[in-house]
């Protein structure tokens, strides 16, 4: 009996529990934000570290040789909420990013 | 002059480096810009004679790497590797060392002997930092000098090491910088280059950068050889060797190397550089704090607008009317020499009227181009490709897409049409170059500035001018985002770009790009212009019917007008124009219009028997409209919104064809679309009109 009331409360809680993480992880940026990763359209100006870019290859290609490598440092200047574009400074140079590209580029907080 | 003593020189460097004022400082004004066959991009070449040589420098396109994913790319590479010049002089920007030096490092894989102009030095002094040189120069291996091009300086140094490289072969002896890629790679390459090495056909092309590009499985490479020899050897070599970089490294082997490459570049310029003093002030980050603000970036970039219609149109008022009265002059003297007769006709009234027409315009195009390229030189269009692309990606637009659309407002669809050439979408380009033609051109406009002037009081004028202004725009801008949410769905704009910090340009630098592009305006422009314009002439001459001697000479010409093909083509199309309020006359004006938008004007005038109708809005001409029974102010509006709609001129619709890559699809589109939809357009506004009795 007395197992079954400790069962009971810890199911209630339990699911408290889980109700409370998934509100935590509700949209994908807060799950990110968990982690310590931005996406760069969300990304306050700040210094930060490029983990990743998920676009076609030619655009790949293009950011990795303008200095977007993994791992390695860029500082966000500017950004200009939802529908503006992002200044950002790689390797010692000023670049613009349109919003539709900076969604798909992750960051990591320093 | 001895055949040997030829040298051609390559000038290889990322955008902005500075690369076009070492290329004049270096030449002079003897270029000549091309194309290279088959692409739109841009060929310069400039000959220098230094010390009893003969240099041919070639300037090729700014980029940032040699991985041949653009046109530009392309171009550079297959330049090294197949034409291989005697020296290439590498240009970076001092202030920017470390991201100028990736590219680099592609190039010293080629093995062509390089010169490093290290240019822009007073900038990085200015930054409170030093370079040493010559530790550069041992640490990469090829000479490096510090230029400021823009001065002069340092191009004698660069112009006696081109000779002593060529003279001496020097550069053979050169131990030159590795890019240490790691013994991984290094291995992994080592394979490639011995399956290299088997191939005869293969083992001409650098065998070490032939193996790192296979490496990094780039496409147009893998096609480049699969042309010349069977490569399932070698494609399964590279999948062992990029899944083995894969599994050591957690990461793609483009990605490792391109990781190494600016280690080294980091390297060399954590031993160059040295930081003598405390950053001084950076002159553009306190202008781009103004110029990218939120609140202030969209208010001047409508001054700088503003700034360059106002200096065009400023100062070539003077040059315009010059060239018309020289026109004039020079048609009096036509008239004089040659004898009364179809000849004097046809060079008086044909080709006069046509290309004079169109070369008045020339000074203005001239300024214009000056304003534009010194905003291109100084750094700011970036800045306003920036600013607007806020704007324009809302219709499916490029930032980049407002300078062709700014070039043709009251300048040319032509070169605003050439001026699609700086977007690198396909999609983008050519959405950008099909609203181009909506734009109220400096052609349109007299006729604008003459209908409105004739119809409407004084008051309502400028209001009504403005509203045109506002409908082209309106028109543009509808028509874009309907191209991009249709036929060209599905693609999104990229947009990156590097913003390049502010320069003074040089008057030589500005001078060169004004007159290149403006030569290419008389080129493209007149050659067709001319065959048009004897064309129309010999439309409205011909056949000829005999003077009556009862009537006088306006009566006679007004006769000959109906008799002539045009006036016999303007009354077969009566019912056709009828729908939209317009009569024989105004049709052929606008037949004669997509020869040339001048023409509109000068047809209107022969129609209506001007003895004389000059370039400026004729008094007598706009009296006459006014008094015509056939017009009405609802008829001249409907007039304008199918002048401002359909099928722009031929020269324009020429190069429009050229830069689509000979699309007979989108020359369809273009001509009889646009033709369609200002019928359609003219219609309903004619007949609601009509209807609600406005005007009529």
């Amino acid at each position: 009996m007395t197992k079954k009331i400790i069962r009971c409360i810890y199911e209630r809680w339990h699911k408290r529990w889980i109700k409370a993480h998934c509100r935590k992880f509700k949209s994908f940026n807060k799950c990110l934000e968990y982690r310590s990763m931005a996406t760069l359209s969300s990304a306050a100006p700040g210094g930060y570290k490029f983990v990743a870019a998920d676009c076609d290859e030619k655009l790949c290609h293009r950011l990795l040789e303008m200095g977007f490598v993994p791992g390695k440092k860029l500082s966000v200047i500017s950004n200009t909420g939802h529908k503006g574009s992002i200044m950002v400074k790689v390797k010692g140079s000023k670049i613009v990013l349109s919003n539709k590209i900076a969604e798909k580029i992750l960051l990591k907080r320093k | 002059m001895d055949a040997a003593k030829n040298i051609i020189v390559s000038l290889v460097g990322n955008p902005n480096s500075g690369k076009s004022t070492i290329f004049n400082a270096l030449t002079g004004s003897d270029q000549h810009v091309g194309n290279y066959p088959g692409i739109t991009v841009e060929k310069k070449e400039g000959l220098r004679n230094h010390k009893g040589y003969n240099i041919n420098f070639i300037d090729l396109p700014g980029i940032y790497s040699l991985s041949a994913y653009s046109d530009d790319e392309m171009v550079t590479r297959d330049f090294l590797l197949s034409e291989k010049p005697d020296v290439v002089i590498y240009v970076i920007d001092a202030a920017n060392i470390e991201r100028n030096l990736y590219l680099f490092t592609q190039i010293i894989e080629l093995k062509a002997p390089v010169i490093m102009a290290l240019n822009m030095i007073d900038i990085l002094r200015l930054q409170g930092e030093t370079v040493n040189q010559e530790a550069m120069s041992e640490l990469l291996g090829v000479p490096v000098f510090g230029t400021i091009a823009n001065k002069n300086i340092g191009i004698g140094d660069i112009l006696d090491s081109v000779l002593d490289i060529y003279e001496n072969e020097k550069f053979k002896k050169q131990t030159r910088a590795k890019i240490d890629y790691g013994e991984v790679i290094k291995d992994e390459t080592d394979k490639l280059e011995n399956l290299i090495v088997k191939n005869s056909e293969l083992s001409k092309f650098p065998k070490n950068w032939l193996a790192i590009k296979l490496l990094e499985k780039e496409p147009s490479i893998l096609k480049l050889i699969s042309r010349v020899c069977d490569i399932t050897e070698i494609l399964y070599q590279i999948e062992k060797s990029r899944n083995h970089i894969k599994e050591h490294f957690g990461e793609k082997a483009e990605t490792a190397m391109v990781d190494k490459r600016y280690d080294f570049a980091n390297d060399i310029v954590k031993t160059v550089v040295k930081k003598t003093e405390q950053k001084k002030i950076d002159i553009t980050e306190i202008i781009d704090n103004f110029a990218l603000n939120r609140y202030l970036g969209i208010p001047i970039f409508a001054a700088v607008m503003y700034i360059i219609f106002k200096f065009t149109f400023t100062f070539s008022t003077p040059a315009v009317n010059l060239f018309g009265l020289f026109f004039e002059w020079f048609g009096g003297i036509i008239t004089g020499i040659i004898p009364n007769g179809p000849v004097q006709s046809l060079i008086a009234d044909g080709i006069l009227g046509g290309v004079g027409g169109v070369l008045g315009f020339f000074p203005l195009i001239l300024f214009m181009f000056f304003a534009i390229a010194f905003f291109e030189d100084s750094g700011y269009i970036a800045r306003a490709a920036f600013i607007m692309d806020k704007i324009m990606s809302k219709f499916g637009l490029h930032g980049k897409s407002f300078l062709p659309l700014m070039l043709s407002t009251n300048g040319c669809a032509v070169p605003g049409i050439l001026a699609t050439r700086t977007l690198d979408s396909k999609q983008d380009r050519l959405i950008t170059m099909f609203i181009v033609s909506f734009m109220i051109c400096g052609a349109k406009l007299p006729v604008f500035a003459l209908v409105i002037s004739a119809f409407f009081s004084v008051k309502y004028q400028t209001a009504i001018m403005f509203f045109m202004y506002v409908l082209s725009i309106v028109i543009a801008l509808s028509i874009a985002k309907l191209l991009s949410a249709t036929v060209l769905k599905g693609q999104e704009a990229h947009f990156v770009m590097e913003l390049p910090p502010y320069h003074i340009p040089t008057l030589k630098g500005l001078l060169l790009k004004m007159w290149e592009r403006g030569w290419l305006y008389i080129k493209k422009a007149g050659t067709v212009i001319v065959l048009i314009s004897i064309l129309i002439w010999a439309l409205f001459a011909y056949p000829k019917i005999p003077v009556n001697k009862n009537l006088s000479k306006a009566e006679n010409m007004s006769v000959q007008m109906q008799h002539s093909a045009a006036g016999k083509a303007g009354k077969i199309l009566d019912p056709f124009f009828k729908p939209i309020g317009m009569d024989g006359g105004r049709a052929i004006a606008l037949i004669a219009g997509f020869a040339a938008k001048e023409l509109i004007i000068s047809t209107l005038g022969t129609f209506y028997s001007i003895e004389k109708v000059d370039s400026k809005i004729p008094q007598s001409l706009k009296k006459k409209i006014s008094a015509d029974k056939n017009w009405s102010p609802l008829k001249a509006i409907t007039f304008l919104i199918f002048c401002l709609i359909y099928a722009p001129c031929i020269v324009a619709v020429i190069v429009f064809f050229k830069e689509t890559g000979s699309s007979y699809k989108w020359l369809a589109l273009l001509v009889l679309g646009n033709t369609t939809s200002a019928w359609i357009a003219s219609f309903i506004v004619f007949q609601f009109g009509k209807l609600l009795k406005i005007g009529a």
